[in-house]
């Protein structure tokens, strides 16, 4: 598939599979078109050629609900513009099931409990966004991506600004949710942690895949020098080499 | 709060309520205004004795007053009321701004100036619907102005900038058309009602406003969901199935058909939109979708209690109802902007 936006073709050539199941990680330079691939596949960006299909079900003729019960979209900059508390911002998570914040079904409730327990906000339900950490924030909007019980999970860059333990903390939950039985695609520039949690790399440079494949593939010296021009030592001070061979 | 036991009390727990009790005591204190405006006035009444008056078939003077001009006044602020807090607190909840007031943002400006010209024309006198009529055609072409500039790009800041110079613009425009008027009896007549009333007003008025209102009432109060989730960002609402183009279209629509027809039998009745969602937000948790009809009788509530502030005997004569909720609501815009709540 391809996206073009004011005549330019800022995505091309995308051809890829994801399965249950699969931890999939989006690499790649800034500009590289990997907001613009998400945004895709999350429907909030029209292509201009190829198709999506979800489950064999073209994504550009589903409805936005069902579209949206399928899969959840993290935007690479969660907002909040009213100081809602923490209950209703994940279960703001439910609407794609026909909920609004006034009428949650018992299902709702439980799958709004479901998400506060794996993201550990429990003692955070009664609290107002707008007194929370930026960390504790991270996981509120992870609660309401849990919280729509989707099958694939589209994550934009949900560790950037974040300290080592939330962002530990957000990668964990994220596998757990791909333990079960889901499909995750998840955009990273820490590459050493794409190459310690993800099952597959995809590398995107000027809009289109220069690597795809297991992290020891995508994450070799030329690809690097390729895409980011950093050679062989940055492996090393980067802790990638580490998390790869931690794979083995 | 202990979480220890599982089961449905609990999950109940994670989630308050939909308060239902904040718009049941909204209520009564609009039932309980409702029958004051009807016996406060320059006669003032038992309420013991309205069901008698309002059923009465014979012309006594009193039952005329009570039927013909206070219900139909209180009506009409109720109305009028309902309108501007709905509308206020949708515009609100899709601009994502507390600033966003229907009188602030031009759209009450446009509507007034577009009525002022059916009076100039004279159109206004060809038939009773030119003048609601020109009022939501006014006020449509404010919101749809401010529209076109939140698109994704623009700032907030921008958009409330815009707002404002749409309402300089109405309201230059509608001085020029004072200015122009050669009768000095037609410029009094556009002058006062330019200040916001509503005093003299009969059933015509509310049925001429009925049918338009209940529908810009209908497509607002339905925008709830949607609203809620705007407060997550544009992208996140639509990821959520929200179709947004749908969303700000049904807001648009509704705001000027609601807030067209206020102005087109009240004249300019500002602040109402900003003060009324302000005070109740909190008490709905912030949540946009909760605000809407909560700020409904809010509104109605704030006019109705207003509009019995104008009846205040003074020597000059009767106040005005938009200078009253002008008086009221210009300090807490300020106190609005002092705090940074206007970002």
């Amino acid at each position: 598939m391809g996206v073009v936006r004011a005549g330019r073709a800022v995505l091309g050539g995308v051809d890829t599979a994801l399965d249950d199941g699969e931890f999939l990680g989006l690499i790649g330079p800034n500009g590289a078109g990997k907001t613009t691939l998400l945004r895709a596949l999350a429907g909030l960006e029209r292509t201009s050629s190829g198709e999506i299909l979800y489950h064999g079900e073209h994504l550009a003729t589903l409805p936005p609900a069902a579209r949206a019960r399928h899969c959840g979209y993290h935007p690479q900059a969660p907002e909040l513009h009213w100081p809602l508390d923490v209950a209703s911002i994940v279960a703001l998570g439910r609407l794609p099931h026909g909920a609004s914040l006034e009428r949650l079904a018992a299902a709702d409730h439980e799958a709004i409990h479901g998400a506060i327990e794996r993201t550990g906000l429990a003692a955070l339900v009664a609290r107002r966004g707008d007194t929370l950490s930026g960390g504790e924030l991270a996981r509120v909007h992870m609660a309401r991506l849990l919280a729509g019980e989707h099958r694939v999970l589209l994550a934009d860059e949900p560790i950037a600004n974040l300290d080592p333990r939330y962002q530990v903390e957000i990668m964990n939950v994220l596998r757990e949710h791909a333990r079960r039985g889901g499909a995750v695609i998840v955009v990273l520039h820490d590459l050493a942690i794409a190459a310690r949690y993800c099952d597959r790399l995809v590398l995107l440079d000027g809009g289109r895949v220069r690597a795809a494949g297991s992290p020891h593939e995508v994450l070799a010296a030329h690809e690097l020098m390729g895409a980011f021009g950093v050679g062989a030592d940055y492996l090393a001070m980067s802790g990638i080499a580490g998390a790869l061979a931690a794979r083995e | 709060m202990t979480r220890s036991h599982a089961g449905p009390d609990a999950h109940a727990a994670d989630h308050p309520p939909p308060r239902f009790g904040l718009r049941l005591a909204l209520a009564a204190v609009l039932l309980v205004l409702f029958v004051a405006a009807l016996c406060v006035g320059t006669v003032t009444l038992n309420p013991l004795d309205l069901p008698a008056l309002l059923g009465a078939h014979e012309e006594a003077p009193l039952a005329i007053v009570v039927a013909e001009i206070r219900l139909p006044r209180a009506l009409l602020a109720v109305i009028v009321g309902a309108s501007l807090g709905l509308a206020g607190a949708a515009l609100q909840g899709l601009l994502r701004n507390p600033l966003a007031e229907p009188g602030i943002i031009g759209v009450s400006g446009m509507a007034a100036l577009a009525a002022v010209l059916t009076f100039y024309t004279g159109l206004a006198a060809a038939s009773v619907w030119i003048l609601p009529l020109g009022g939501m055609l006014g006020a449509l072409a404010a919101v749809a102005a401010l529209a076109l500039l939140s698109g994704r790009e623009t700032r907030i800041l921008t958009l409330i900038l815009a707002g404002v110079a749409i309402n300089s613009l109405a309201g230059a425009l509608t001085t020029l058309v004072l200015n122009l008027t050669s009768n000095p009896f037609a410029a009094y007549e556009i002058f006062f009602w330019l200040l916001g009333s509503l005093a003299n007003r009969s059933f015509e008025h509310v049925f001429m406003i009925a049918p338009f209102t209940v529908v810009g009432w209908w497509l607002l109060l339905r925008t709830g969901r949607g609203l809620d989730a705007l407060s997550l960002g544009e992208d996140t609402a639509a990821s959520l199935g929200i179709d947004t183009r749908r969303l700000k279209g049904r807001v648009i629509l509704g705001a000027a058909l609601s807030v067209g027809s206020a102005v087109a039998v009240s004249g300019v009745v500002g602040f109402v939109g900003l003060v009324v969602p302000h005070l109740l937000r909190p008490l709905v948790g912030h949540r946009p979708g909760a605000l809407l009809s909560a700020s409904m009788l809010g509104g109605a509530t704030l006019t109705l209690a207003a509009d019995l502030g104008t009846r205040v005997p003074l020597p000059q004569g009767e106040l005005k109802l938009g200078v009253v909720t002008a008086l009221i609501g210009a300090p807490f815009f300020l106190r609005l902007v002092l705090r940074g709540d206007a970002r």
